[in-house]
């Protein structure tokens, strides 16, 4: 019974430490422009590192553009989706 | 119709004739098509629990609707029924709204049409396109042609 204890402990305590990601996906619509703007205006992040996160979205079909705490996280992604950006949130 | 910046980090759409009150009108009637369905499909690529569902999905396609029923009601505004020409005015205070209901309209036609698959030969070949599918593309690129000034011009 302890180590079951134990061991439920640990997973639940490594679930909660595992941070959550947001994830921006490539969309045909959706401006190159336009996504570096929402990007910085969500996020709060600089014209490269928007630009450059932006680009990744572009090339590889999908970026990272944050991770950590799942209430912050699903705050992030409910901003991207009302400026129209397909946005996920995933636990790492 | 002409589209001109302003002094004022804004653009003015001046309105030239009966025709370009039609192109207008048409991104409330065609954003409208997702309306409901746009939150749902925006996070497709993710489970959404059911606070989402209940909570946070109906906020974001609240908003939706607003955007397009905020740009039909300035168009409306906008219209005189004694002349055919008028002007409308989007500025940083409203140009999420625009460019938003904008948007919804280039998802719609996407969504129904598929426009980013066409290819150069496509384009090549347009008058023998259904016809359709080339009022979906001219459409498209209208609605794209505003939200290029106004990234340009306005949210820069």
């Amino acid at each position: 019974m302890r180590n079951n204890h134990t061991q439920t402990a640990e997973k639940t305590s490594t679930q909660t430490d595992s941070p959550w990601l947001v994830l921006i996906h490539d969309d045909p619509v959706n401006l190159m422009d336009y996504v570096t703007h929402v990007i910085q205006k969500v996020m709060g992040y600089n014209a490269e590192k928007a630009t450059e996160l932006m680009m990744q979205v572009h090339h590889n079909g999908k970026a990272i553009v944050w991770s950590g705490q799942k209430e912050k996280a699903e705050f992030y992604v409910q901003q991207l989706h009302t400026y129209q950006l397909n946005a996920s949130l995933e636990n790492a | 119709m002409k589209i001109t910046p302003t002094l004022h980090k804004g653009i003015n759409i001046d309105i030239e004739s009966l025709l370009d009150w039609v192109k207008l009108e048409s991104i409330a009637v065609d954003g409208a098509r997702l309306e409901g369905k746009l939150g749902n499909n925006l996070g497709a690529k993710m489970h959404m629990d059911e606070d989402w569902k209940s909570y946070v999905l109906p906020d974001i396609d609240h908003s939706f609707s607003e955007q397009i029923k905020y740009v039909s009601q300035e168009i409306k505004a906008a219209r005189s029924p004694s002349t055919e020409t008028g002007e409308l005015q989007i500025t940083p205070e409203n140009v999420d709204m625009w460019y938003g209901a904008l948007n919804q309209a280039r998802l719609a036609l996407e969504t129904e049409h598929a426009l980013s698959i066409l290819n150069e030969e496509d384009f090549d070949h347009f008058e023998e396109l259904d016809e359709e599918l080339k009022r979906a593309v001219v459409k498209s690129h209208f609605y794209l042609f505003i939200q290029s000034h106004l990234l340009q011009h306005v949210m820069c």
